[in-house]
């Protein structure tokens, strides 16, 4: 066991840990090998590197930030897109989340978008409806999200097809190198140019709306209610982050969503006799098919666990998707059951202080999609065998590819 | 049927407003308000999935 002292977010060091190398099938079909895990007590699954199965365990940790670093558990990230949010601890974290919440508030991103959401949704389905069968990821999963958030934060026109290249740009590198570690020079080169180019749109943007206020995301971050004023990297930094957290993680919810109700028939036409089911649907999709499995953070000190210390300075994963899954909380926790009334409770969006900003649009994009999608079709069945990304590591779960056949309504 | 939130615990997760959107929605602090002083007879059910589904347990009817 070696330690390191380059490395010291908060109170400890850092100690030098291995990832785990997980094996293809495990990544295909995590859940099996979470429910091995929640049946022993917090485990180290490589040097240092420990991982939290438990729904209680991981809310646990979710919520005592003091002890569970996150500026520590995603210093991979720091090389890249800084100490920003969901990488940072308190103070800076508070002052981030506060800029970025004043505007991308659920008010502003979700109740006020739904209109416009329902109206991208029908267009989309509009392309693919006549011909019967269709890749849903494709055709769907990927640009509804990716529209929708170009659309809020201000980009128009061209830019807003353009944002897809950007966003895969800003985030594939960081998913291979959350979970192999490896990020090499020309990785890091090709990363750095979309960045910049990034850099460059927004900056003009943030000109543009300094310059003629708006009532939107931009606008409001730079007029944020705070001391400093947030300056223009600062909001840069929140934009990207709002990138990179946006797109992908909604696309594999709503690939997801298709393949588990591909699988249901029933609980298909149950949606379709009762679309007030909707939301509860949503929730199950969320909770057993989380888009985010696990995300990482470091223990500040000593921290006693489920019966177990971990030392501190160590790497824990916080296994949302375990969590989700775990009997002693959801009652058949494997049973898609749209009106299990803690369906809610899930930890797919995180909780406590670093808990999603978009969980209220991703829940609202989910809705209205399956609202559209079901209203507008019958007998959704899988036309071929589906295919996980693989380059999502154990961080990201969702599909390259989703093939279905349908029935025009 | 009345709904009530305890604002403190509301967290503006806007579960509610997806399960029953002509009931609640959100004010500009993010908060969840209630639209309705009483419940028409024919949302009840919504109503009480929507009191049950809040991640924070923030919201009751009687």
């Amino acid at each position: 066991m070696t330690e390191t002292t380059d490395t010291t977010v908060g109170a400890v060091p850092i100690r030098e840990y291995e990832l785990p190398s997980v094996p293809d099938e495990v990544l295909e079909e995590p859940f099996s090998f979470y429910t091995m895990l929640r049946d022993m007590p917090p485990t180290e699954i490589a040097s240092n590197m420990w991982i939290l199965t438990r729904f209680e365990d991981v809310e646990w940790a979710a919520l005592h930030p003091e002890m569970f670093s996150s500026a520590g558990g995603n210093s991979w990230a720091e090389g890249a897109i800084g100490n920003i949010l969901f990488a940072a601890d308190p103070p800076d974290h508070t002052r981030h989340r506060k800029i970025a919440t004043q505007a991308f508030s659920a008010r502003r991103t979700a109740v006020q978008q739904e209109a416009r959401i329902r109206e991208v949704v029908n267009e989309l389905i509009d392309d693919f409806i006549d011909l019967g069968r269709v890749d849903i990821v494709e055709a769907f999963a990927n640009p509804l999200p990716t529209r929708i958030i170009a659309e809020i934060l201000g980009m128009g026109g061209d830019a807003g097809a353009q944002f897809k290249v950007w966003a895969d740009g800003l985030l594939r590198p960081l998913i291979v190198f959350a979970s192999t570690g490896e990020f090499s020079d020309a990785e890091r080169e090709l990363w750095k140019a979309n960045y910049e180019e990034v850099a460059a749109y927004f900056h003009a943007l943030l000109d543009e709306r300094r310059a003629n206020p708006r009532d939107d995301v931009l606008s409001t971050m730079l007029g944020a209610d705070i001391d400093p004023p947030p300056t223009d990297d600062e909001v840069l930094s929140l934009v990207t982050h709002l990138i990179i957290a946006g797109h992908e993680t909604t696309t594999n919810m709503l690939g997801s969503g298709v393949y588990l109700l591909a699988q249901l028939p029933e609980v298909q036409d149950r949606l379709r006799a009762n679309p007030e089911l909707m939301p509860g649907a949503v929730e199950e999709i969320l909770r057993l098919e989380s888009p985010v499995q696990n995300l990482f953070r470091t223990t500040n000190q000593d921290v006693e666990v489920g019966g177990v210390v971990i030392p501190g300075g160590s790497m824990v994963v916080l296994s949302w998707a375990s969590a989700n899954r775990d009997p002693s909380h959801f009652e058949n926790s494997e049973q898609f059951d749209p009106k299990r009334t803690n369906a809610a409770a899930h930890m797919s969006f995180g909780k406590g202080i670093h808990a999603c900003l978009g969980a209220a649009l991703a829940r609202t994009e989910g809705r209205i999609a399956f609202e559209e999608l079901l209203r507008r079709t019958d007998r959704i069945h899988l036309a071929a065998q589906p295919e996980h990304r693989k380059d999502s590591g154990v961080v990201f779960r969702g599909f390259q590819h989703l093939e279905i056949e349908f029935d025009k309504r | 049927m009345r709904l009530t939130v305890e604002s403190d615990l509301c967290e503006g997760n806007a579960v509610c407003v997806q399960t029953a959107p002509g009931l609640f929605t959100l004010g500009d602090d993010d908060k969840v308000v209630i639209t309705t002083s009483e419940v028409p007879a024919r949302d009840e059910e919504r109503a009480l999935l929507a009191v049950h589904m809040c991640p924070k347990q923030a919201l009751a009817a009687d």
